[in-house]
C-alpha cells in the first residue's frame, strides 16, 4: 500500500510517495518533509536571511556543505553544456519580472526592466568559500529541487521503494516500477521507472507579461533574456534528479531541431503542438 | 744608501701600490659587463620561469579538469531504460 504525503515546498508543491518495507514510513516522511525545509532556508533567493541570499549580498560565504555541492553541480553542468545551463541567471529573472516568490509576481504589469541581463560571471569554491565576482548573483531555483528531491529520496529509501516529486522534479529509490505521467501535446504519456530521475522544464507555466510581451523563467544565459526556443516544454529521463533538470533546461534552450537529436531519453513538446521521443523512448 | 736614493725607492713603492690598487678596483668594477646586459639577462630569466609556471598551471588545470571529469562518470548515476506503459500514472511530472 504506497502511503502518500503532499506539501507545499520551495514554490511548488511536492508528493513523497512510499512503499512501506522496514522501518517507520511516517519519521521518514517526517524527515523528507523536514530535508525540503531545511534546504529551502539555504537555497532561496526569496528569504532574505538564506544563505543564498547572503552569499549573493556579501560576494563572498563561507557556505554550508549543501550550498557547496549545489554550486559545484551548477558549475560543473555549466562547463559541460557550454553555457547553455547556467546559475548566474539570478539578475536577468529580477529584470525579466521575476523579482519575488512567483505567487506574489505580477501577471500583466508595464515593461519597466532592462530586457537583457549578462550571465555567466565568475563563481569560484575553494575550501568551502563561494565567491561571486562583482556583479554576479545565483539563482539556484531548479537545480535545488532536484537536489532536494534526490536528498529526501535519499532519506525516504529506508522505508521503502520510493518517490519524490519536487514539481517536476523526480526522484526514484527502490526495486519498484513507477508510473510517472508526462504530458504531451495532446494527452499523457506513462513512462515505467524503478530508478533514477525525472524532470520537465518549460514556459507552459511560470510566465507573465511585460508590456503585452510574454516573459517566463527559463533564462537564456546568452542573451540574458526568456529563452525564445520553439519548444514549449522539455521532459528528462535520467541518472538523477539533478542531471535530469540540467538537461531538460539545456534541450529547451537547444530548440526542437537539436534536441530532436539527442540520445537522452526525452520528451519534446513543441510550440506548435507536436510530440517527439527522443533516445530511449523512440 | 744616501737620503736622495732612500727617497727615490720609497717614491717608486708608493707609485708602484698606487697602480695596483687602481689595477686591482677596476679590475674588481668588472666595466666589461654592461649593466644593461645583466638586467636583460635577470628579465629573460623572469620571463622564462614566468612561462614554464604558466605551462605548469595548464597543465595542473588540464589535470584537475581530468580528475572532476573522472569523478563526475564514476558518480553519476547511468539513466535508467523508461518504458511507455498503459498504466495510470501515480505521479505526473510537468512544469511547475
Amino acid at each position: 500500500m504506497t502511503e502518500r504525503h503532499a506539501f507545499r515546498a520551495m514554490g511548488t508543491d511536492v508528493e513523497l510517495l512510499v512503499e512501506p518495507v522496514d522501518g517507520d514510513p511516517e519519521r521518514a516522511l517526517a524527515a523528507a518533509v523536514d530535508e525540503f525545509e531545511r534546504l529551502e532556508q539555504i537555497m532561496s533567493r526569496f528569504r532574505p536571511d538564506s544563505e543564498l541570499s547572503q552569499l549573493n549580498r556579501d560576494r563572498a560565504l563561507e557556505a554550508s556543505p549543501d550550498l557547496v555541492r549545489v554550486v559545484e553541480l551548477a558549475l560543473d553542468a555549466r562547463e559541460r553544456s557550454a553555457g547553455r545551463f547556467d546559475p548566474t541567471v539570478h539578475d536577468a529573472l529580477v529584470a525579466a519580472g521575476y523579482d519575488r516568490t512567483f505567487e506574489a509576481v505580477e501577471r500583466d504589469a508595464p515593461d519597466a526592466a532592462a530586457r537583457t541581463t549578462p550571465c555567466g560571471g565568475g563563481v569560484t569554491v575553494r575550501d568551502g568559500v563561494v565567491t561571486l565576482a562583482d556583479g554576479v548573483r545565483l539563482d539556484l531555483g531548479g537545480i535545488g529541487k532536484g537536489y532536494a528531491a534526490e536528498r529526501a529520496a535519499e532519506l525516504l529509501a529506508p522505508a521503502g521503494p520510493c518517490l519524490v516529486n519536487a514539481g517536476g522534479d523526480v526522484a526514484l529509490r527502490g526495486d519498484v516500477e513507477w508510473p510517472v505521467g508526462v504530458e504531451t501535446a495532446d494527452g499523457m504519456l506513462t513512462l515505467a521507472l524503478d530508478r533514477g530521475g525525472l524532470a520537465t522544464s518549460g514556459r507552459d507555466r511560470r510566465r507573465w507579461t511585460r508590456g503585452g510581451e510574454e516573459r517566463h523563467h527559463l533564462i537564456d544565459p546568452r542573451t540574458g533574456a526568456p529563452a525564445a526556443s520553439d519548444l514549449l516544454r522539455v521532459t528528462v529521463v535520467a541518472g538523477d534528479a539533478v542531471e535530469a533538470e540540467v538537461l531538460a533546461k539545456v534541450l529547451f534552450l537547444a530548440g526542437a531541431d537539436e534536441a530532436a537529436h539527442t540520445d537522452t531519453a526525452a520528451v519534446l513538446v513543441t510550440a506548435d503542438g507536436q510530440t517527439v521521443l527522443t533516445g530511449a523512448l523512440r | 744608501m744616501t737620503d736622495a736614493g732612500k727617497l727615490t725607492r720609497l717614491y717608486v713603492f708608493a707609485v708602484s701600490l698606487l697602480v695596483f690598487l687602481v689595477t686591482w678596483a677596476v679590475v674588481a668594477a668588472r666595466p666589461w659587463v654592461t649593466t644593461a646586459h645583466s638586467t636583460g639577462a635577470g628579465v629573460a630569466a623572469l620571463a622564462a620561469r614566468e612561462q614554464r609556471i604558466q605551462v605548469q598551471s595548464l597543465v595542473l588545470r588540464q589535470l584537475q579538469r581530468a580528475q572532476r571529469s573522472q569523478r563526475r562518470l564514476a558518480s553519476a548515476a547511468p539513466a535508467p531504460a523508461p518504458r511507455i506503459v498503459t498504466l495510470p500514472p501515480l505521479t505526473i511530472t510537468r512544469t511547475s
